[in-house]
């Protein structure tokens, strides 16, 4: 009888933390966003390498989406899309779960190795394009490997 | 108490994390992401990670942070594994070394998952 009132308050406080996490990240997004748009990396791998992890701009596309401006959302990291679905539809179920008192089969794919490796396959693949992408545009030489710590260094001893 | 040759093996010096996260862009981490997800899962008996919240921990940083910090609360089982009592919870330590330097985090617990194939 105790297990099950510890479980059930667990599985309340769970939901209740999930519900929340929403609202919370998308109101700050939406304050974050006029200080996002242009900041120093503070990113290591771009600071030292001068190259973009597959979430790099994440942050400055999640601001974007809080304001609604699709297109600087699309333009600083795609991924944010996925990301902001599956954050604002894990919220609702998770609000669903409390009033209807019973966990959903939602989270279980949460849980499958199989659907995690067919994850990584897709991100390494749409990093790969992506980061050639930016190499075709020159964005990836301009500001990335030209606004490293790296290429600072380099061209404070050199000139 | 689980049996330590049913663990899958996932042995790796922690430097070669760090030199491979680097050279790959961060790639190589969500590989090691999923690896460490399954390890955990196989030491608790339980699915206690998500490989799926690993994967998208590769591309997201309070995500990533989110990982370790759970990571680092199971670090406890992996001490009892290993006859290591000194190992405890370290999730705070490994929640903020993954905000700001999530290569150390990962070399921390690579460290320590080594200690389980000695």
């Amino acid at each position: 009888m105790i297990d099950m009132i510890v479980e059930r308050k667990t599985f309340i406080k769970n939901r209740i933390f999930l519900a929340a996490a929403a609202p919370v990240l998308w109101a700050a997004a939406w304050f974050y966003a006029p200080y996002s748009q242009s900041p120093p990396p503070i990113c290591p791998l771009h600071g030292l390498v001068g190259l973009p992890c597959p979430g790099c701009g994440m942050t400055r596309a999640f601001c974007s989406l809080a304001h609604m401006n699709l297109a600087d959302a699309l333009r600083f990291n795609p991924l944010v899309f996925l990301f902001a679905i599956l954050l604002t539809a894990g919220a609702l179920v998770a609000l669903a779960e409390i009033v209807r008192g019973r966990r959903y089969e939602f989270y279980r794919f949460l849980y499958s190795v199989r659907i995690a490796k067919k994850a990584a396959i897709g991100m390494v693949a749409f990093h790969l394009i992506r980061v050639a992408w930016f190499a075709w545009t020159g964005v990836l030489y301009h500001e990335y490997i030209r606004t490293s710590w790296t290429w600072s260094l380099v061209e404070k001893f050199l000139g | 108490m689980v049996d330590k040759s049913s663990l899958p093996v996932f042995k790796n010096d922690p430097i070669i994390v760090l030199v491979l996260g680097i050279i790959t862009c961060g790639l190589y981490l969500i590989y090691w992401n999923i690896k460490i997800a399954e390890v955990f899962n196989q030491i608790e008996g339980k699915e206690v990670i998500s490989p799926v919240v690993a994967v998208l921990a590769g591309c997201c940083m309070p995500v990533n942070a989110y990982f370790y910090y759970v990571c680092g609360q199971h670090l406890a089982t992996l001490g009892d594994l290993t006859n290591n009592p000194n190992l405890k919870d370290k999730s705070t330590l490994l929640l903020i070394l993954g905000i700001f330097f999530p290569m150390v985090s990962a070399m921390i617990l690579q460290g320590h998952i080594n200690e389980l194939y000695d």
